[in-house]
């Protein structure tokens, strides 16, 4: 694939992935490795893939290597269970940010040390599939951090700020605090069964509404995603491709929003 | 009160996960913030919540609870119930609302002295 950033001045409309888990996360599958995954989108055609285990950015570094090796575009960063126990997407482009930034998260977990067999495996892996450490503190915790203050502090760092899977039951804004606070997200993710016609968190127009796998397993990845316009993958780019976004949304819903695929078996 | 008895807290009660029936119960905690649950809810007791997910079995484990008793009826997802059946940690949903259920649980608890 032509990297979108050697043509500067020209937008290209590229399949974005900003949500997918691995190994590391404690409610991962095991073969959900970064190579594997990195494997695996770029087969289904998805150009552009964001790793965010759970409160930690620690196979950054592999899956930067496999993106690689696969001519996958990467982005790096966390999905973040903040005080009030709703999950944010923190993503980043530079491996190593995501990785300081996953360390300041880990630091705010619980001393609820993770028991395997019960909770599932944290490993650490690196581009060959081989396990390199463990994490010891159970990732599924939630973390001191009030939504306010993380979102301030991913601003803060460069990042961007995408509350997950705002529709949800369960570790949503709305399942948590009953609304969508008006902070300055970059996007907001929506669930594959949420209606961006009927609209009912009326999140048109206000955030580019995307949509992403959320894969904890194979079958899962290429499951939902994104059109982007994009003239680079920085997160400035980024953020400026949300607002673009948007705007389209205000008259075309639909507009970006990938097809809702049922998962492979 | 042992874990069995859970059951008659709510008409229409179900079991999800049995646990352990036998134990007895030595108290219990209403809470939908896990985090608040991981600092106060007493072991041996039972949890009272909405939050039907697998990360509220290792809440339960850490504090060693008997039994979760979701209010609402709300339904228990798979790799949850498979949590809680590896760890003898019961599952009990019913119909009833939080409110209703903590009180009917600590009337039981406080006739037997378990509680005041």
């Amino acid at each position: 694939m032509t990297s979108p950033a050697s043509s500067p001045t020209s937008l290209r409309r590229l399949r974005f992935d900003l949500h997918l888990h691995s190994c590391l996360s404690p409610c991962g599958a095991l073969d959900m490795s970064p190579a594997f995954i990195a494997a695996r989108c770029r087969r289904l055609g998805i150009h552009v893939a964001a790793l965010a285990d759970h409160n930690t950015a620690r196979n950054a570094p592999a899956f930067a290597e496999a993106s690689r090796e696969q001519h996958l575009h990467p982005l790096f960063g966390a999905e973040v269970t903040t005080a009030e126990e709703l999950h944010v997407l923190a993503l980043f482009d530079d491996p190593n940010a995501a990785l300081a930034f996953g360390e300041w998260v880990y630091g705010r977990l619980p001393l609820v040390p993770c028991r395997p067999e019960a909770m599932g495996d944290q490993p650490v892996v690196n581009a060959r599939d081989e396990i390199v450490d463990t994490v010891p503190l159970y990732l599924g915790s939630a973390t001191d951090l009030p939504l306010t203050d993380l979102g301030a502090e991913i601003r803060r760092r460069g990042g961007l700020f995408i509350p997950s899977h705002v529709d949800r039951p369960v570790h949503s804004l709305t399942s948590q605090l009953g609304r969508i606070p008006d902070l300055p997200y970059d996007a907001v993710e929506v669930g594959p069964a949420y209606d961006p016609v009927a609209d009912p968190l009326r999140l048109r127009g206000r955030w580019a509404m995307i949509r992403s796998s959320d894969a904890h397993h194979p079958g899962q990845i290429g499951c939902g995603w994104t059109l982007l316009s994009v003239s680079d993958l920085s997160v400035a780019e980024i953020r400026a491709a949300f607002r673009r976004l948007a705007v389209v949304q205000r008259r075309s819903p639909q507009a970006g929003l990938g097809p809702r695929i049922p998962p492979l078996r | 009160m042992k874990v069995r008895d859970l059951a008659a807290l709510s008409p229409g009660a179900e079991w999800v996960v049995v646990g352990l029936p036998d134990e007895p119960i030595a108290g219990a905690y209403t809470s939908d913030m896990l985090s608040d649950v991981l600092a106060h809810a007493p072991p041996g007791g039972v949890l009272i919540t909405i939050q039907a997910h697998r990360n509220t079995v290792a809440v339960a484990m850490h504090r060693g609870l008997r039994a979760i008793v979701l209010a609402h009826h709300r339904p228990v997802p798979r790799d949850m119930a498979e949590a809680a059946q590896a760890e003898g940690i019961a599952i009990l949903r019913a119909p009833a609302d939080q409110y209703t259920l903590s009180w009917r649980l600590h009337e039981h608890l406080r006739d037997e002295g378990v509680v005041r």
